[in-house]
C-alpha cells in the first residue's frame, strides 16, 4: 500500500513538472497540431470518390467523420519518444535517470500524456462544427460505445509506448537506432489506419492486419466511435488489443533488462 | 557622427558575366564536394535513410493502391496517372531535403547566433552563399526514388510522350523547383525581423502534403488556393500533366512566369533583408 502511493506521488510530480513544460511551449505544440494534414488530404481523395456511392460501407459523410476522430484520436495516443530515447541513450544521458529510485521508463512514458489536454481543445471544436453542418457525419455516442472507446485509448496509447519502447532500446546495441524507430513509425501510420481506414485494404491483406498490434494503436477506437466495428467483435477484439499489450509490455522490459547490462555509461 | 556616402559606390565588376558566372559554378562544385565528403563521413546515417526513402515510397504507393482497388478514376486522373503525380511530389520532397531545407535552417541559425555577419561580408552574393552551401546527399534516394517511380508509371501507362511534352516537362520541373525555393526563401527571410519563423514555416509548409494528389479533386476554393496563394499546383500537378501530354500552354505559361516573379521577388525581398539588417556584432 505504501509502495502504490510512494508510485502515485512520483507519477504526480513527473506530470506536473512536464504540464508546466508543456504550458511554455503550448504555441509550438498548436503549431505542430495544425501541420499535420495528411489525414485532411486523404480525406479529400476519399470524399472525392465516394461521391458516386459509399466505399466499402463508407459514405462521404463517414469518411469526414473518420478523418476528423483521426486526428483527435492521433493527437490523444501518440508519443514520439521514440527518437529522444535513442537520442538519449547514445549520449549517456540515460545516466542521471538510472540514478534516480525510479524506472526511467516511467520518465518517457509519462511526459507526452501533460500535452493531451493542450492538444484536445484544437480539435474538438471543428469536429463538433462538422458534425452539426455537414449531413452524413455520424458518431456512435452510446455510453456503452463511449466506454469502450476511451478503454481502447488508454490500450492504444499504452501499446503505441510499449511497442516504439521496444524498438528504440534496440539503441543500447545499434549505434544509429533512428531508422529504425522511423521504420517502425511508417509501418504505424500505415497499418493502423492513420492513412487508410483498414477495412478499405483487399481482403486477402486484410486478413492479416486485423490481427497486427498496429491496429490496435488507432484504428480500435476509431472503429468504435464511427461505429464500424460490431458490438459482437468488442470483446474478441479487445482481447487481442490486450495480448498484444501484455506481450510488448514483457518484451520491452526484457529488452530495458538486457540492454542495461552492455550498457557501457557513454559521458560517465 | 553618421559616415554619410556622397554618391552610391559603384559595383566593381571586374570580369565579363561569363567569368562570373563560371566562378560561381567552380564555387558551388566545392559546395557539393564538401558536403559528399561530409555526408560520407556519416555512412550509416546516409544508409539509414536510403531504407527511409524505400519505405516511405512503399508506404504512399500502397495507399494510391488501396485507393484505385475500389473506383477507378480519381478525378480524370487513373491509377498510374496519379502515380505519376505522387512521384513528382517524392521528388520535390526529396529536392526540398537535399538542396534547400538544410541551408535554410542554417540560415535561421545563422541570423539567431550572430553569425549571419560573416555570410554578408564574403565577396560573393548572399543569397548564393546562404542557399546552396549545403547539400543533404543522404536525401538523394528520396530524389531518386520519385523520379523512378513517375518514370516506371508512364512506362506502365505506354504513353510515348513526344519531345514538345518532354521538352515542357523539364521546363516545367525546372520552374517547379524555382517557385519551391523561392516560396521557402520568402519565408526563411521573416527570421531577419522574426525570431521564431521556423514553427511558421512548418505550419505553411504542411499545405505542400496536398501536392500528393492532382489538385483537381479538391473542391473549388482550395484548388485556388492551391494555385494562386501557395502554388502547389504548379509544382506536382502541372508537371504531371505536362509528361503526359495534356498540360494546357495557359498552365504552363502561368508556371514558368510564376516562376520567374517568385525568383525576383524573393530575390529582392533577401536583398531588402539583407540591406536592412541591424547585425548582431558591430
Amino acid at each position: 500500500m505504501e509502495a502504490l502511493k510512494w508510485l502515485y506521488r512520483k507519477i504526480k510530480i513527473i506530470l506536473i513538472v512536464h504540464w508546466a513544460r508543456a504550458l511554455e511551449y503550448r504555441i509550438v505544440i498548436f503549431i505542430w497540431i495544425l501541420a499535420s494534414t495528411v489525414p485532411l488530404v486523404m480525406m479529400a481523395a476519399w470524399v472525392h470518390l465516394s461521391t458516386s456511392g459509399p466505399i466499402g460501407g463508407y459514405t462521404s459523410g463517414d469518411f469526414i467523420a473518420y478523418y476528423m476522430a483521426n486526428l483527435l484520436v492521433m493527437q490523444v495516443v501518440s508519443t514520439w519518444h521514440g527518437w529522444e530515447m535513442t537520442k538519449a541513450i547514445r549520449r549517456g544521458e540515460l545516466n542521471p535517470l538510472l540514478l534516480k529510485p525510479f524506472h526511467p521508463l516511467w520518465h518517457f512514458g509519462l511526459r507526452a500524456i501533460p500535452t493531451k489536454p493542450l492538444r484536445l481543445p484544437i480539435y474538438l471544436p471543428p469536429i463538433i462544427v462538422v458534425t452539426l453542418l455537414v449531413p452524413g457525419v455520424h458518431y456512435d455516442l452510446r455510453p456503452i460505445a463511449l466506454l469502450a472507446f476511451f478503454a481502447a485509448l488508454a490500450i492504444a496509447y499504452m501499446l503505441t509506448f510499449f511497442m516504439q519502447t521496444a524498438i528504440a532500446l534496440s539503441a543500447f546495441w545499434i549505434s544509429e537506432a533512428t531508422p529504425f524507430v522511423t521504420i517502425w513509425y511508417q509501418f504505424r501510420i500505415l497499418f493502423s489506419g492513420y492513412i487508410i481506414p483498414l477495412s478499405l485494404f483487399p481482403t486477402q491483406v486484410l486478413r492479416i492486419i486485423r490481427w497486427l498490434p498496429f491496429r490496435f494503436t488507432l484504428s480500435l477506437p476509431l472503429e468504435i466511435i464511427v461505429g464500424k466495428l460490431p458490438q459482437e467483435e468488442w470483446a474478441i477484439t479487445f482481447a487481442v488489443a490486450m495480448a498484444w499489450t501484455v506481450l510488448f509490455f514483457g518484451l520491452m522490459h526484457i529488452i530495458w533488462n538486457r540492454g542495461l547490462r552492455v550498457y557501457a555509461a557513454f559521458g560517465a | 557622427m553618421e559616415l554619410r556616402q556622397t554618391r552610391p559606390i559603384p559595383k566593381y565588376r571586374a570580369t565579363q558575366w561569363w567569368k562570373r558566372a563560371l566562378r560561381y559554378f567552380t564555387l558551388w562544385r566545392v559546395f557539393i564536394a564538401n558536403s559528399l565528403a561530409l555526408e560520407l563521413e556519416y555512412r550509416a546515417a546516409f544508409i539509414g535513410q536510403i531504407i527511409i526513402a524505400i519505405t516511405q515510397t512503399a508506404w504512399q504507393l500502397v495507399a494510391i493502391w488501396v485507393l484505385f482497388a475500389h473506383r477507378d478514376h480519381l478525378g480524370t486522373w487513373t491509377m498510374w496517372e496519379a502515380v505519376i503525380v505522387l512521384g513528382l511530389y517524392i521528388f520535390f520532397d526529396g529536392t526540398i531535403e537535399m538542396f534547400f531545407r538544410p541551408n535554410l535552417e542554417q540560415i535561421v541559425e545563422h541570423i539567431r547566433m550572430g553569425t549571419m555577419d560573416f555570410i554578408l561580408l564574403k565577396p560573393v552574393n548572399s543569397q548564393f552563399l546562404a542557399t546552396t552551401r549545403i547539400v543533404h546527399f543522404r536525401h538523394l534516394g528520396d530524389v531518386i526514388a520519385g523520379l523512378g517511380v513517375a518514370l516506371y508509371a508512364l512506362w506502365r501507362l505506354n504513353v510515348q510522350p513526344r519531345f514538345l511534352s518532354v521538352l515542357a516537362f523539364l521546363t516545367l520541373l525546372l520552374a517547379g523547383g524555382i517557385i519551391l525555393y523561392s516560396l521557402l526563401l520568402i519565408l526563411v527571410t521573416l527570421s531577419f525581423w522574426f525570431v521564431n519563423v521556423t514553427n511558421i514555416i512548418e505550419l505553411i509548409w504542411s499545405v505542400y502534403e496536398a501536392g500528393r494528389f492532382p489538385i483537381d479533386i479538391y473542391p473549388q476554393t482550395v484548388r485556388w488556393v492551391l494555385t494562386f496563394v501557395i502554388p502547389i499546383a504548379f509544382i506536382t500537378t502541372v508537371p504531371a500533366e505536362a509528361l503526359l501530354g495534356r498540360v494546357t500552354p495557359r498552365s504552363a505559361l502561368t508556371a514558368m512566369l510564376m516562376a520567374v516573379i517568385i525568383l525576383l521577388v524573393s530575390s529582392l525581398f533577401w536583398r531588402y533583408a539583407t540591406l536592412h539588417y541591424t547585425s548582431a556584432s558591430s
